[in-house]
């Protein structure tokens, strides 16, 4: 997450984020929340993966589904900076 | 040349939590004399170009009355309504200065001046809403919404129903382990036209014209201090609606719904919208948060203030 670029707040288990330099607000419900989290930690996609079969209890597959259309649509507000690994 | 001067007479008022003396009229109630938080004084009349002032550009926008904007420079903020006037403000955010445009009319620098204290409180740091609020038993609601949303009039309702007015428009507001708060304002509620007919409910010394084809009512007003927020709506009034219907908005919606009404618009700097979004999260989650589906008028529901205030207090 670009710390320097994005302002976000927890509020009830759910995150909202503030792209400074467009003033474009994003949210999220509970279990992105969790994903958001995990990447402001840090988290590789396949740790966002697992912790999503893990806490939700859904296949590995459709947990990387979920995860990559996750990052993809972040990466494309500019709110994330996705490192090769 | 316009008619009519400004008259230069300096007065004391107390509004957003802070002490003003001021030679522009303000719609704040009167203060002590004394020590002052902002010194208001006219300045000489001058041509205001149709540019932004040399500096650091902070906010820019576009107003019905032409462009704004805000610079800072070594001397202070210049904010600038292109073309009519401008409001020079010290370094120290303690003295601000009006300057007309030769043609312009003195009551010009009346109308701005709320909104420039509004931007002056933020600069100080403080987190303002669009917004209006009223106190009723003890109970304070804060109306919140973009311009035409309905707040003043929804405010002006409940204070025809025996609400006491804390401010319209310009809501300085703050969050702590304790709750939401918040402070009184302005002493009228300004009506467009179209909810003119509320008016009538008061009486005949505490309504006026304005300049800007307004009805400015003066309501019983609470006390000028900070209060506790009770609770903050969002109206979304509906034409041809018959039921009034109430919703409590938790998580990113009820955050979402104060996000979408700052005060001052038009930031380019990036650490007042930094501030603000935690001010705002802060309260999200210290003060319930409804959205009130309101049937609108001409002609309101004459029970509509007690409906909704009674909504509210049941939650």
């Amino acid at each position: 997450v670009k710390a320097d670029r994005v302002a976000w707040h927890q509020v009830d288990n759910e995150i909202v984020a503030l792209a400074l330099d467009r003033s474009e607000y994003l949210a999220t419900n509970e279990s992105a929340a969790e994903l958001w989290r995990m990447l402001a930690e840090g988290s590789t996609e396949g740790e966002l993966a697992a912790a999503l079969v893990t806490r939700w209890g859904i296949d590995a597959q459709q947990a990387q589904r979920d995860v990559s259309a996750f990052v993809k649509a972040l990466s494309e507000h500019g709110v994330i900076e996705v490192a090769e690994s | 040349m316009p008619d009519r001067e400004p008259v230069r007479e300096r007065r004391g008022y107390v509004v957003h939590g802070l002490r003003i003396r001021s030679e522009v009229p303000l719609d704040a109630p009167d203060g002590a004399e004394g020590l002052c938080d902002i010194e208001v004084t006219w300045g000489e009349r001058r041509p205001i170009p149709d540019e932004t002032a040399p500096g650091v550009l902070l906010s820019y926008l576009e107003l019905p009355v032409g462009s704004s904007s805000l610079v800072r420079d070594d001397q202070g903020f210049t904010l600038r309504v292109h073309n009519l006037c401008e409001f020079e403000i010290d370094s120290a955010l303690r003295a601000v200065r009006v300057h007309l445009a030769p043609d312009a009319d003195h009551e010009l620098g009346q109308l701005l001046i709320g909104g420039t204290l509004a931007l002056v409180l933020v600069l100080r740091g403080n987190c303002v809403l669009h917004a209006s609020a009223v106190e009723s038993e003890g109970h304070v609601l804060a109306f919140v919404g973009g311009s035409g949303m309905g707040k003043s009039t929804v405010a002006a309702l409940c204070c025809a129903a025996g609400a006491r007015l804390v401010t319209d428009d310009v809501l300085r507001v703050e969050s702590d382990h304790a709750g939401g708060w918040c402070f009184g304002g302005s002493t009228e509620v300004r009506l467009r036209q179209n909810s003119a007919e509320l008016v009538n409910d008061f009486h005949d010394s505490a309504r006026r014209s304005t300049v800007d084809a307004r009805v400015a009512v003066r309501p019983a007003r609470g006390e000028v201090g900070r209060h506790r927020i009770s609770a903050i709506v969002a109206p979304l009034c509906v034409h041809g609606a018959d039921e009034l219907k109430v919703m409590r908005l938790h998580g990113a919606n009820a955050l979402l719904e104060l996000a979408r009404a700052p005060r001052t618009i038009g930031w380019i700097d990036e650490e007042p919208l930094r501030r603000d979004f935690g001010v705002l999260a802060s309260l999200a989650e210290q003060v319930p948060i409804f959205r009130a589906q309101l049937p609108w008028g001409p002609p309101f529901q004459p029970d509509l203030a007690d409906a909704l205030l009674d909504a509210i207090r049941s939650e």
